[in-house]
């Protein structure tokens, strides 16, 4: 399982002239890896970060997530893609206020087309027994703190078993402890389902916690030593 | 510098956009308000201005009980204009049976004083007699609407018919009835047609829904035309500048006994018996308080009075001898001269049940011994149409001889052709009683009888005593026919009379305090009467209101949700602002201010909305109205009241809406706030309220309850009462229910996948916002309640309606005319006068009238009347319409007397009736023969005249006069269902006839025909009974026009019950933008974790056409709840339309939320999701 991205631009068309944001980024990363993405706001790292996750198109280049082309799928077929091989944790957790801790693990198991009911269930109180959530499951998302939110969508992320692992600012909300907190889980859990994790933040404590670094800037990306 | 005031400004003009959208939803709900109360305003103003119209200058109107004097009317304070006023028919020249034709015509005989305005060259004094040879003809003026539907202009003939009025009730023995007696027909030339907006084309004394048909003819001529006799007379007195009490004591010192129907002979005997003065009535029989008025008139003077009475019998028999026709007297048989005796010499006095003997040369009777049993058969007085044979056992006392009392052919009132001196017994043609040819057969030119007339007229030949007579011939109208006062010692009889006459009327008039006692005279305050009932039948302004409740509360809603959305945008400036310190209070007193000024904006464009959509309701109402008349006087009003009600009643609920939308927000903490959060973390996670479950089920309970017992009472306003109440609080109930379940804790996981899994997660998400999901189903549930409820009301009559036991009774053709006919038309001498009419009306113009020939056109007719199957008469005493299609308040209905014959056939539709018995149960038509102990008549009539017209249900008493002017009360002991008369009250024509003695003949015809032949039946009865006015039309046409009407309201109801859920849908479709506005980033998210965007919008689709489902069914189970009754009561609802209105509403509903879902397709993923 690899991700290969080879030459990867994006340009925005301006009233001044093109915008470019991504200048040739080429990246491979094989299963197991983990790289943090830092970079000065606006250098494009949000932007790299969407392509891979197939929520925004390369102007220019390919990408491949175990040697298939997502770009080249109907929306369907990317949605289902999408839905199977790619976890994503944000900044804001973006969890159902309406359903419990549990459900809102559930989400992305509902529109997925191999998962069995039961498993899923039984892999979701799972994750969030490892995210340290195991006894607020009925909770609601108002009654739990930022952090463990955050852990929540971190579980909701994993729950499909996803090759490639998104993570934009998971911690940009949270307090030290709690960032920190998130940070360790997020590669615990990685270390465990053995994923590709990819994470933008600008925390450099953060950073830190990654085996491989990588700085974009004016839309290059380079690997830190 | 900022101020409150000035942030308050700066807020209302910053979120201009969300306020618009307050303002709009508020002045809505001002607009229906306002709209409802002017409907009410409209409909109240309209027939005030068409009473105003109608009446002209009339106050007070005296209605004559016969043709009085019109001198009358000059000796009256004030300003009194008599009119002699008759119903009749109208026909064009041409071909009698091909003309065009105009019944229920008002005939107004008037004078200068009330001639219509403009037209000028009618000598409105003169009596113009009908010339054909000089062309002169008398003049008639036509209204407007008369002369369009006839098709004639001035200088053109017409025919006009009418009653003749006769003294002698049509109903006595000595009376005529057949068409050509009873009715009169004159050719008139129309000396003018009114303008179309004359006032005289309106003028009418009834509150009823038809445009008048008035036509014109000096009063002198009418006068000749209904009694024979040029001088004028009147039937009803206008009166104006002058109050009725005034009038009536005026009246009650002017009236002289004339005016009373009383009528002074002066018998002068020329054989020895000495002279008297008998005191008669026109109408033949003297009711018993005028007899006991000249017996105490008498009295006063030192007179002596006898009352009298004379019969015309069959016959006296004793065993094969009879006397065919003898008149029989009742009298004082110990009278003294001049007025008896009239029993022999010595006997002691005669006994009841005895009678006397006229002692005349060959009689059939003489020299029969003392005690002989004699059997008198004489026709029941009261029994009209085939007549009735009587029969009475009589003893005979003696003999008395031709000479003295009793050679007096004067003890007969005086009727003309009976006792005048060229009368003769043939002419007694008296059908079916008395027929000339059954006299003929009787009674040859030698009989004795025929001698004895020749020679001694209507000398009485038997006597009873007065007793007796009262019994055996007593009628509805009284007995005696007159009372013979004998002057006071040497007094002349001339100088008796004058006495008599001006001590007379000091008896006969009533005291003047006595309200409600019988008085034939009086004046009524018509127009305060009138005005009174054109406050309308129902008021409605309410009803309209009461239906609009439901839209109100819609509008409501829907500001309470546009108001909450608008500050949910402006959660963070409302943390802002309690994070820098102002209190709770002072945040939410701002918002208030803010909304109350948006809300006072949008009240006073509703206003102005209220005029155009109070418009637009009437248009509506008067587009499906059936009856194009109430398009002529039906137009909007406005009084101010309304509009300060609508504006002050939709501020005070706007604020409340308000006031409930503000109340959460400000609950929550400000740090909350400030995160752009709406709802407090505790508030939306904790259970529901134990207030709440106890609000379902009270709610539920009573509710059920309600309606339950609106099911088992009559009385309307407590029924409809229910019917609001009990199916407000079912919904309720159920939007109570369905809060509960929004806000339960305790779901199962939503888990799976699939379509089965995004429903369920579909599902949460409805429940995500409680109040704001529960006030988009209660929008949406008010207007299903109101759309169901009301389409559940609307009737179709049944595929039984033409059995006996459905609508129609097995009737199929339904009639009336104008001018009462007194013998049944289907067989008898009745279809004989028939036959005779419609080979005239076929006949060749210059043919022999009195014989015409049978042409084929004749024949033709007369093989249609064939098909008669069966055929009523009843009754009828016209008055206000009591259906729904009269807008008026119908406080004197129409009363029909159904005959014994009908009662025992029973039949109709019956919605609930009093019957106990097995009888009556199997044919509650026999409830109608009850006797009330306390005088009540019992009645039926339709359920819906009951409910809605009267105000009274099934047990309940009506009030209004007999005929005497006493009031009556009406006692409803069943109630019928899509019948056609949905205008009366229906009463046994024994009741009609005690309580309105004075309605002679039949005026209501129920027929039946093979339904082929319908048409053809109705033709040919309209042809020849057209001296009648007869209109006859299909029953089922009959009730199809009321089932419009009801069909017009209902429509309109639905209409507020549309609009209702237009502003549902609406606020659904503000909900689903609002919530993908609100969610975006958890939009994008699903998208983020492989959602497809149709799954997305299926899934919006599934929450948001939830809550369309909730609300609907909702709405629609506490509908059909609230008319179970209704429904149980075998009420035919349309099953059917209602399924498919409900399956058409879900559709739209899903329309419009699948279009406000399109907008997530055009989501941004990635700004959402970075919450840009």
């Amino acid at each position: 399982m690899s991700l290969v991205i080879e030459n990867v631009t994006k340009d925005y068309p301006t009233r001044t002239g093109t915008l470019s944001i991504l200048r040739g980024v080429s990246l491979t990363l094989e299963r197991g890896a983990a790289v943090a993405v830092m970079g000065p706001s606006g250098s494009g790292k949000s932007t790299l970060l969407h392509i891979l996750g197939t929520l925004d198109r390369p102007t220019g280049g390919t990408v491949a997530l175990d040697g298939t082309n997502p770009f080249a799928l109907s929306e369907p077929e990317l949605a289902a893609f999408r839905n199977a091989r790619i976890g994503f944790v944000f900044q804001d957790h973006h969890l159902l206020p309406q359903c419990s801790v549990l459900e809102n693990v559930l989400i992305p198991t509902l529109v997925s087309a191999t998962t069995k009911p039961a498993e899923t269930e039984a892999y979701a109180r799972d994750l969030l027994a490892r995210v340290g959530l195991g006894d607020r499951l009925d909770h609601r998302p108002a009654e739990l703190s930022g952090g463990e939110r955050q852990r929540v969508a971190v579980a909701r992320a994993l729950v499909l078993k996803p090759a490639l692992l998104l993570a934009d600012e998971p911690t940009g909300n949270l307090d030290r402890i709690n960032a920190q907190a998130v940070g360790e889980l997020l590669l615990a859990l990685h270390e465990q389902e053995r994923n590709v994790l990819v994470v933008v933040t600008h925390s450099a404590d953060l950073a830190k916690l990654f085996p491989r670094r990588a700085e974009m800037n004016d839309g290059h990306l380079h690997f830190l030593p | 510098m900022l101020t409150t005031r000035n942030l308050v400004l700066r807020n209302l003009a910053y979120h201009a956009r969300g306020n618009l959208a307050v303002l709009l939803g508020v002045a809505v709900g001002a607009a229906v308000l306002t709209g409802a109360l002017l409907v009410g305003d409209s409909l109240r103003g309209s027939l005030r201005a068409r009473i105003e119209r109608q009446l002209g200058t009339v106050e007070n109107v005296a209605f004559l009980p016969r043709p009085v004097r019109a001198g009358l009317a000059n000796e009256l304070p004030g300003t009194v204009t008599p009119v002699l006023m008759l119903p009749g028919s109208l026909r064009a020249s041409g071909d009698a049976a091909t003309a065009p034709f105009v019944g229920r015509v008002t005939i107004l005989g008037v004078d200068e004083r009330f001639a219509p305005v403009g037209v000028s060259g009618v000598n409105w004094s003169a009596d113009t007699r009908r010339s054909a040879s000089k062309g002169v003809y008398p003049p008639i003026v036509l209204s407007a609407r008369v002369a369009a539907k006839l098709g004639v202009k001035a200088g053109e003939k017409v025919r006009l018919g009418l009653e003749r009025l006769t003294g002698v009730p049509r109903t006595s023995s000595f009376a005529k009835r057949d068409t050509d007696e009873v009715t009169k027909t004159e050719e008139l030339e129309v000396f003018a047609v009114l303008p179309a907006d004359a006032p005289e084309n309106d003028f009418n004394l009834t509150p009823n829904p038809g445009a008048p048909l008035n036509v014109f003819v000096p009063m002198t001529t009418l006068s000749r035309f209904a009694t024979g006799d040029s001088a004028p007379v009147a039937t009803v007195l206008l009166a104006r500048g002058a109050n009725a009490a005034d009038l009536d004591a005026a009246v009650r010192e002017k009236l002289q006994a004339e005016d009373y129907g009383l009528k002074l002979r002066e018998i002068d005997r020329r054989f020895g018996a000495g002279g008297y003065v008998s005191v008669e009535a026109t109408e033949l029989i003297l009711t018993d308080e005028k007899v006991a008025a000249v017996q105490a008139a008498a009295k006063a003077l030192g007179m002596r009075a006898e009352p009298t009475v004379v019969y015309v019998a069959d016959a006296i028999a004793f065993e094969k001898k009879d006397i065919p026709y003898p008149l029989i007297a009742g009298v004082n048989p110990a009278a003294l001269a001049p007025l008896g005796p009239f029993a022999p010499k010595g006997a002691p006095p005669l006994a009841d049940n005895e009678v006397v003997l006229l002692d005349w040369p060959n009689s059939q009777l003489n020299k029969l011994a003392p005690g002989t049993m004699l059997k008198l058969t004489y026709f029941n007085p009261d029994v009209e149409g085939d007549g009735k044979l009587e029969a009475a056992e009589l003893t005979l006392r003696g003999y008395i001889p031709l000479s003295g009392a009793a050679r007096d052919r004067n003890l007969t009132p005086e009727i003309k052709g009976v006792t005048d001196d060229r009368a003769n017994l043939f002419d007694w043609d008296r059908p079916p009683v008395l027929p000339k040819e059954k006299i003929r057969e009787r009674v040859p030119n030698t009989h004795p009888r025929n001698i004895f007339f020749t020679g001694n007229k209507a000398t009485p030949m038997a006597y009873l005593n007065l007793a007796t007579a009262r019994k055996l011939f007593k009628s509805r109208y009284g007995t005696d026919t007159s009372v013979r006062v004998a002057p006071a010692a040497g007094e002349s009889l001339e100088r008796t009379v004058e006495r008599l006459k001006a001590e007379l009327p000091k008896h006969l008039t009533p005291p003047a305090d006595a309200k409600d006692a019988k008085a034939e005279f009086r004046f009524e305050s018509l127009r305060a009467r009138l005005l009174k009932a054109s406050l309308g039948g129902n008021d409605f302004g309410m009803l309209f209101l009461g239906f609009s409740c439901f839209l109100i509360a819609a509008a409501l809603l829907l500001v309470g949700l546009l108001f909450r959305l608008s500050l949910d945008r402006r959660a963070k400036e409302i943390g802002l602002l309690l994070a820098a310190g102002f209190s709770v209070k002072r945040v939410r007193r701002l918002l208030l201010a803010e909304g109350l000024i948006v809300a006072a904006v949008g009240a006073l464009l509703g206003l102005a909305v209220g005029v155009a959509y109070n418009r637009l309701l009437l248009n509506v109402l008067l587009n499906l109205w059936p009856d194009s008349e109430v398009r002529a006087y039906l137009r909007p009003h406005a009084a101010p009241e309304s509009f300060l009600l609508g504006f002050g009643m939709t501020l005070a609920m706007a604020f409340g809406a308000l006031w409930w939308s503000a109340r959460g927000l400000v609950k929550v903490a400000p740090p909350a706030l400030l995160r752009g959060e709406t709802t407090c973390a505790a508030q939306s996670t904790k259970p529901p309220a134990r207030w709440l479950k106890w609000a379902a089920v009270g709610a539920l309970v009573v509710g059920v309850a309600c309606i339950a017992s609106g099911g088992m009472v009559d009385n309307p306003d407590f029924r409809a009462m229910t019917f609001f109440g009990g199916g407000g609080l079912l919904l309720c109930a159920a939007l109570a229910l369905a809060a509960l379940w929004m806000r339960r804790t305790r779901h199962a996981v939503v888990n799976g996948r699939g379509p089965v899994a995004l429903a369920r997660l579909g599902t949460r998400n409805a429940a995500r916002n409680p109040n704001r999901s529960l006030l988009t189903a209660a929008l949406l549930a008010s207007a299903a309640f109101l759309l169901v409820a009301v389409e559940s009301f609307r009737r179709q009559p049944g595929a039984e309606f033409a059995d006996r036991t459905g609508g129609s009774g097995g009737f199929n053709v339904i009639a009336e005319s104008d001018v009462p006919l007194f013998q049944p038309f289907d067989a008898g001498p009745g279809r004989a006068d028939l036959e005779k009419q419609l080979k005239r009306a076929f006949a060749p113009k210059d043919g022999d009238r009195d014989d015409p020939p049978e042409t084929p056109a004749f024949l033709a007719a007369k093989a249609d009347l064939g098909a008669l199957e069966e055929a009523f008469a009843l009754r009828l005493r016209a008055g206000d319409d009591a259906s729904c299609a009269n807008l008026y308040q119908a406080t004197r209905p129409r009363v029909l007397g159904v005959p014994d014959k009908l009662i025992d056939r029973g039949g109709f539709k019956f919605y609930a009736t009093i019957a106990k018995t097995p009888e009556e149960k199997a044919n509650p038509w026999l409830l109608l023969r009850a006797t009330n102990p306390n005088g009540f008549v019992p009645v039926f009539c339709e359920q819906n005249t009951a409910q809605w017209m009267l105000k009274a249900g099934l047990g309940d008493t009506y009030t209004m006069p007999g005929d005497d002017g006493a009031p009556v009360k009406f006692l409803i002991v069943g109630t019928l269902v899509d019948s056609p008369f949905q205008s009366e009250l229906i009463a046994s024509a024994d009741h009609f006839d005690r309580v309105f003695p004075k309605q002679t003949g039949y005026r209501s015809f129920l027929i039946r025909t093979p339904a082929d032949k319908e048409t053809a039946v109705i033709r040919a009865l309209g042809i020849g009974l057209r001296a009648n006015g007869f209109v006859a039309q299909p029953a089922r046409d009959k009730v199809a026009a009321f089932q419009a009407v009801i069909g017009a309201y209902l429509s309109t109801f639905q209409l507020l019950g549309g609009f209702g859920l237009m502003l549902g849908v609406l606020g659904l479709a503000v909900v689903i933008l609002r919530g993908v506005w609100e969610r975006l980033g958890e939009l994008a998210l699903l998208r983020a974790v492989g959602y497809r965007t149709r799954v997305l919008q299926l899934l919006v689709l599934i929450e948001n056409g939830l809550l369309l489902v909730v609300g609907l069914a909702s709405g629609v189970i506490a509908a059909l709840a609230s008319v179970a009754p209704h429904v149980a009561s075998g009420a035919a609802v349309p099953w059917a339309r209602l399924g498919g209105m409900l399956c058409l509403v879900l559709a739209v509903g899903f329309v419009v939320a699948s279009a406000a879902t399109a907008g997530i397709l055009r989501v941004p993923v990635i700004p959402a999701l970075r919450k840009e």
